[in-house]
């Protein structure tokens, strides 16, 4: 079974997404991006679903300290945010998010199918 | 008709389209029945009251970076319960933290506060329904 880590501070988001992924994934959480960091080095997953809107150290510096640290660099990350601008999606995967994913996830199967189509390629 | 049933029916009479988004709602029962949407219910409430108050404490102290901070957490969870109006006045809250004036801040908590009092009646409503 594929090991997924969720990063996130907001507690429903985590339970939310759990209860989406967690028949068929394995499931790391991470409160902070510092907690995340550690653990991700320590017991590497096969992907990450990352919340932009982090405290003290938010999802895009959180992606920067990933892609520098070499065993962890290329994991798959998946941006999580609920700010939804226009020209978001652009510039998070010009920062090197791999994809990225509305919140509210009011559609399940579009998360499943985002995570599906990373870990196959 | 089995016990489940009964509890969704009862469920349904329940949401007020004034306030949540039904499908938003019964989505959580089909994710993890209704189980799953009490859970959902409790964490909202575990945590979104000291959001409110941190966001009271916030404006008190002018502090905009928690404000916001706390506005964007409690859009997400709004947004997770189908709270669809509290989620609007989240999202203006969240804006204005960045640039309004505090007075015009206090103007658009004043109205968040209105919209989680009647999300939070609602949710408590509801959750007496559950498992």
């Amino acid at each position: 079974m594929k090991r997924i880590a969720i990063v996130e501070d907001n507690p429903d988001n985590r339970l939310l997404a759990t209860a989406i992924l967690g028949d068929d994934f394995l499931i790391d959480e991470y409160e902070t991006g510092m907690q995340a960091l550690k653990g991700l080095q320590l017991n590497p997953p096969d992907l990450v679903l990352l919340d932009i809107s982090l405290p003290e150290m938010d999802g895009k510096v959180v992606l920067s300290r990933i892609r520098h640290i070499e065993h962890i660099a290329k994991l798959p990350v998946i941006a999580l945010t609920a700010h939804a601008m226009t020209g978001d999606r652009e510039m998070l995967l010009a920062l090197g998010f791999d994809d990225y994913v509305e919140k509210p996830i009011l559609d399940e199967q579009i998360l499943i199918d985002a995570i599906n189509k990373l870990l196959v390629s | 008709m089995t016990d489940l049933e009964i509890s969704t029916s009862k469920l349904i009479a329940l949401l007020d389209k004034s306030i949540v988004d039904p499908a938003a709602v019964l989505r959580l029962t089909r994710i993890g029945g209704e189980v799953f949407l009490g859970k959902m219910i409790d964490t909202f409430f575990s945590h979104v009251p000291g959001l409110l108050e941190k966001a009271r404490l916030a404006i008190k102290t002018e502090d905009r970076k928690t404000l916001e901070y706390a506005a964007h957490t409690m859009k997400s969870s709004a947004g997770n319960l189908g709270a669809v109006y509290m989620l609007d006045s989240a999202r203006i809250l969240e804006m204005a933290a960045e640039k309004s004036t505090f007075p015009e801040i206090e103007i658009v908590f004043g109205e968040f506060n209105e919209e989680y009092q009647r999300a939070e009646k609602l949710f408590k409503e509801i959750r007496k329904e559950l498992p």
